[in-house]
This record gives structure tokens, sequence and C-alpha cells, in this order.
């Protein structure tokens, strides 16, 4: 978990970013209460999104933001709450109704705000509603989710923002790789495409040439930065162009 | 440009197998091999252990011993699949500066005349195919003393050839070309840890539990080793899954020295005879997760049977 226990000790620090996905309306309004709980005592501002929710705790459900406007909107009441003696915007979003790829792609947009300022997001999803296999592509852009069999989570670096991979690299998460890649759309800096793998357990073969494949589409090179030592050897191993390893 | 001496009118690789008896009988051989190759200026190499190196090195001409490139032995032939990518990549470094032949005298290390010669006999077999596409004339030197008759047996099945003292060269009528040699899967003997009970067994795992339960059994053995274990078990399993037929079987033993892992699926095993020695660039049929695995343990056996296909993954002493 993101900065778990430390909002209060570094106010203009990270936030959290999590993908709750729930069983039913009992298992939602439980967890955001857990959520603003913990929001409310570490002196956060609290703020409760979606269509048709309940008041939880007093805190009364407005709707999304318009799409587009979505990262600055929030970078704005993050803000706001900050000059209003709050340590941090604590949100609950039940984005059932908006998962889709664009969605994804939003998804890595706040995580890299989150990263580096006090927005603290539980994004909830309904299990029964949304797809298995989308509701999987949404919690691997997540640092923290509860959804099984998702392998690898493609996140921002806490501080940083930086692109970084958790998890586990493998065969059944090759594909999931790619478009949660593409979703990410990260930057490409002096040519290079930086990972930071530190938190990386494991990366197979597969895993790198298709890392290397997509820093190569867009005429660059991906820097793996992981202290495991699998991952030196393979890519010398295989030889690809698109990809070289940094110890860390 | 031409090659020179007895492959002068091969077209690819002339693979050759040497016995000798006595270090008289194998310098017989090799000082006029090695001669030969440094007077046509072709690059001429020797990948011998230590002590026959020195051996090499005192019996050379001053002129000739310049001219010859010797390699250490011991790390090349560590393991096969990695002895074939290193001269491939020196072989094909030669060809791109010109060479019209390349000569090599190499020699696999006495241990592995032992529980993973099986491996070192497909090695044997696969570099008629593997090496075919370069101008290359090699020797394979073999000391009938203290090499098991099994191994000789193999050693005949392997090549075409073979070069005696007197510079006789002989067809050996025993020679098999490798996709016959290679499909035939000998039944290879267990490691004896197996006849013990695992210490764990898995039935259809994901590949990551497979890996998981590595660490579990992992005696202590240097990380390295065990890490590369769990790519090679990781890449079998996966393989198991993708391409064999369940239900699959993950069963892993420990003693002091090492990990044994096997993995058996319900199906027939690789297709392919070269599979795990060649290196691949087809990922969709398992056979670069293989060639991996190969780079990637201290050793691998095949094995089928009516049950199944079987891969069993060694790392730290195989012997």
């Amino acid at each position: 978990m993101r900065a778990a226990g430390a909002p209060v000790a570094r106010p203009f620090g990270a936030g959290r970013h999590v993908c709750w996905a729930y069983a039913d309306r009992a298992e939602f309004v439980a967890v955001a209460r857990r959520f603003f709980a913990e929001g409310r005592a570490a002196g956060g501002a609290l703020r409760l999104v979606g269509g048709g929710l309940p008041d939880i705790d007093g805190i009364r459900c407005s709707s999304f933001p318009d799409p587009a406007a979505e990262l600055s909107t929030w970078a704005a009441a993050t803000e706001a709450a900050l000059a209003d003696g709050y340590t941090g915007l604590w949100v609950v979003g039940d984005a059932t109704p908006l998962a889709s790829p664009a969605f994804a792609a939003y998804e890595h947009q706040i995580d890299r705000f989150i990263a580096r300022h006090p927005l603290f997001g539980l994004c909830a999803y309904d299990r029964r509603v949304v797809d298995p296999a989308a509701l999987a592509d949404l919690a691997c852009l997540h640092p923290t989710h509860n959804v099984p069999g998702v392998p690898f989570r493609l996140h921002a670096e806490e501080g940083t923002g930086h692109l970084a991979i958790s998890g586990e690299l493998d065969s059944t998460g090759t594909a999931a790789l790619a478009r949660a890649l593409d979703r990410a759309a990260p930057a490409v800096v002096d040519g290079e495409l930086v990972v930071e793998a530190g938190s990386l357990d494991f990366v197979d073969h597969r895993s790198l040439l298709q890392l290397a494949s997509y820093a190569r589409d867009r005429g660059a090179t991906a820097v793996l930065r992981t202290p495991l030592p699998a991952a030196a050897r393979l890519v010398e191993l295989l030889r690809v162009p698109g990809i070289r390893v940094e110890a860390s | 440009m031409t090659r020179s001496g007895a492959a002068a009118d091969h077209v690819g690789y002339f693979h050759e197998a040497v016995y000798y008896d006595t270090d008289d009988e194998l310098l017989a051989v090799l000082v006029p091999f090695l001669s030969g190759g440094v007077d046509e200026k072709e690059p001429t190499v020797v990948s011998l252990g230590p002590e026959k190196a020195s051996l090499v090195r005192r019996a050379l001409p001053a002129g000739v011993l310049g001219g010859v490139t010797f390699m250490t032995g011991g790390s090349v032939y560590a393991r096969p699949a990695a002895a074939i990518r290193a001269y491939r990549e020196l072989l094909a470094g030669y060809v791109a500066s010109g060479a019209a032949q390349i000569r090599i005298v190499g020699e696999i290390p006495r241990p592995s005349f032992g529980a993973t010669w099986h491996w070192w006999a497909r090695y044997e077999s696969a570099i008629n195919h593997a090496y075919d596409e370069f101008p290359l004339w090699s020797l394979c030197a073999y000391d009938s003393r203290i090499t098991p008759s099994a191994v000789l047996a193999d050693v005949a099945r392997t090549h075409p050839r073979s070069l005696h003292a007197d510079g006789s060269h002989r067809p050996s009528s025993a020679y098999a070309v490798p996709s016959s040699f290679l499909a035939s899967w000998p039944p290879v003997p267990p490691d004896v840890l197996q006849t013990g009970p695992p210490l764990i067994t898995l039935v259809d795992p994901t590949a990551s539990r497979a890996r998981g339960a590595v660490s579990l059994v992992d005696p202590g053995l240097p990380a390295d080793e065990v890490d590369e274990l769990v790519v090679a078990v990781s890449e079998v399993v996966t393989n198991a899954l993708r391409h064999g037929l369940p239900p699959v079987r993950v069963c892993y033993w420990a003693g002091p020295d090492r990990i044994v892992v096997s993995v058996t699926d319900g199906g027939t095993g690789p297709r392919d005879p070269f599979a795990g020695l060649v290196p691949s660039r087809d990922s969709a049929t398992g056979g670069l997760g293989l060639w991996i695995t190969h780079q990637s343990c201290n050793y691998v056996a095949f094995s089928r049977d009516e049950s199944g296909f079987t891969m069993r993954l060694t790392a730290g002493n195989p012997l």
C-alpha cells in the first residue's frame, strides 16, 4: 500500500490509489466507510462520486467530473482541500459505469498525479457488471487492488511519478502488459523508456520481448531498472534490440 | 577462397571424432591438424582442459603456437546449449572476417561422461546441424582409457567420421543423422533423489505457484543457481500448460547439493528434435523457452513413456 499510515506525517507526499472490485452494494459501502474512516483520521477531506449512491457516513454522493476534465478537476480539488487546511483529499468513486479502455488510460494518468500529490482514490467496480477481463485490465493499472489472478501492476512510482511495474511478469500477463503499456502510453525521454522495476518479483523472456517491442515501435530503448539477476541474464541471452537492464 | 586439408571438398561442417589411448597418439593427430590450419592462415582454435591444453602448447612448434587461439575448455563446455551458442558466435565472427575454414579441436570434460552424458550426446548430434552453416572442421577428442563404452557408442553414432594417428579418416558405420538420433530419446536413469518421495507435488499449478515452490525446497544453493532454476521451472511449466496435455504434475526433490524438479504432462513433448539445444526465435511453439531452460540448468533430461512427457531439471550438482 502506498504511504500506508504516513499521510499525516507527509501531508504533501504521495497519496494512494486502490482498485476495489466489490461483490455487492453492502461490500462497497463497507469498504468505502473504512476508507473514509482512515481519511478522516488522517485529517483528509472526503468525497464520494458515482451514480445513484446513498450517502455514506453523511457524505453526499456527487457525479463524476466531465471525463475530459477529470484529471484537472481532481488536481484542483486536491489543491483546494490543502488550502482549506486538510492533509489531503480522499475520494471514493464507483466507476462501474465508466469501465472502458479509455477510462483505463485515465486511471494511469490519475495514478501519476496521485504518486506525487496527497490524493487518495478508491476506485470501486462492481464485479457483477464489469467484464472480468476488463476488470483485470483496470486493476493492473493500480498499485493496489483486490482482483485475483492479476499478476502484475503497472503504475507510477511513488514520489517521482515514473513508470513502474511490480509483481510478476510471465506468460499469463504478456497480452495484458501490451494493453497496459498502450493505455499508460509512457513518455519516451532521450530515446529511453525507463521502467522502475524495483518491486518486480519475476520477469520472463516473453515480457522482456514485449517491453523491447513496445519500446522499438516508439523508436526507443526500454530501460528496466531491477535487482533481478534473471532479467539481465535473459536480456543478454536474447540479444534483442530495444531493451537493456540496469541493476537497481 | 577454398578450404584446406581433408575437408577441402566438403561443404559445411566436417565433424570428426578422435579416439586416443595415449598422449602421444593425441598429439600425433592434433599437431598436424593445428599446424595445417596455421599454415593455411585459417582460424585455429584449441578448446581443451588445462592439462591437455598445456600438453598441446608444449608440442607445437613456436611458429604454429602463435597462430593458435586457446579457449578455456571448462567454461565453454559448462552446458551444451551455452557451448552451441558460444561456438556459433565464434564461427560467425570468423566467417564475417573472411575465413575460408575454421579448425577447432575440443574435448568435453570428463565429468560430463557421468549422469549428464545424455545431454552431451544430444549436443554431439545436434551440432552436425547447428554448425553446418559454417566451413568448420572440428575434432572431438575422446580418451579411450577413461571414456565409458556407452559414451563411446554414442560418439560413434554422433560423429560421421573419425581421424586417426596414421592420418586416415574413417567413416563411422554407426553414424545416425541428428533427426534420427535426437528423436530416439533413450530412457534416462532417474536421479537417486527420485527413489524417495517428492518433497512437494503440484498438479496443474500456475507457473507462478510452480516457481514459488522452488524456494521452499532450496537446501541453500547459491542464489544465482536457484534463480536460474526458477526461470527454467517457469518456462517448462508454461510450455506444459500451453503445449502439453493435462494433467501437469510438478515434483520437487532436494539433496544437500542439488534441487531436482520434474514436470510431466500427458502429451508427447516437443516435436523439434533440436528442442532446447538450438535457439529458436519462435516463442509461440515454446522453443525459445526450452532453449532458455537449457541455458539455465546444470542438467536437463527428457523422457517419454506411456504416461506422457517428462522434463527433469537440475540445479546444483547433477552428478
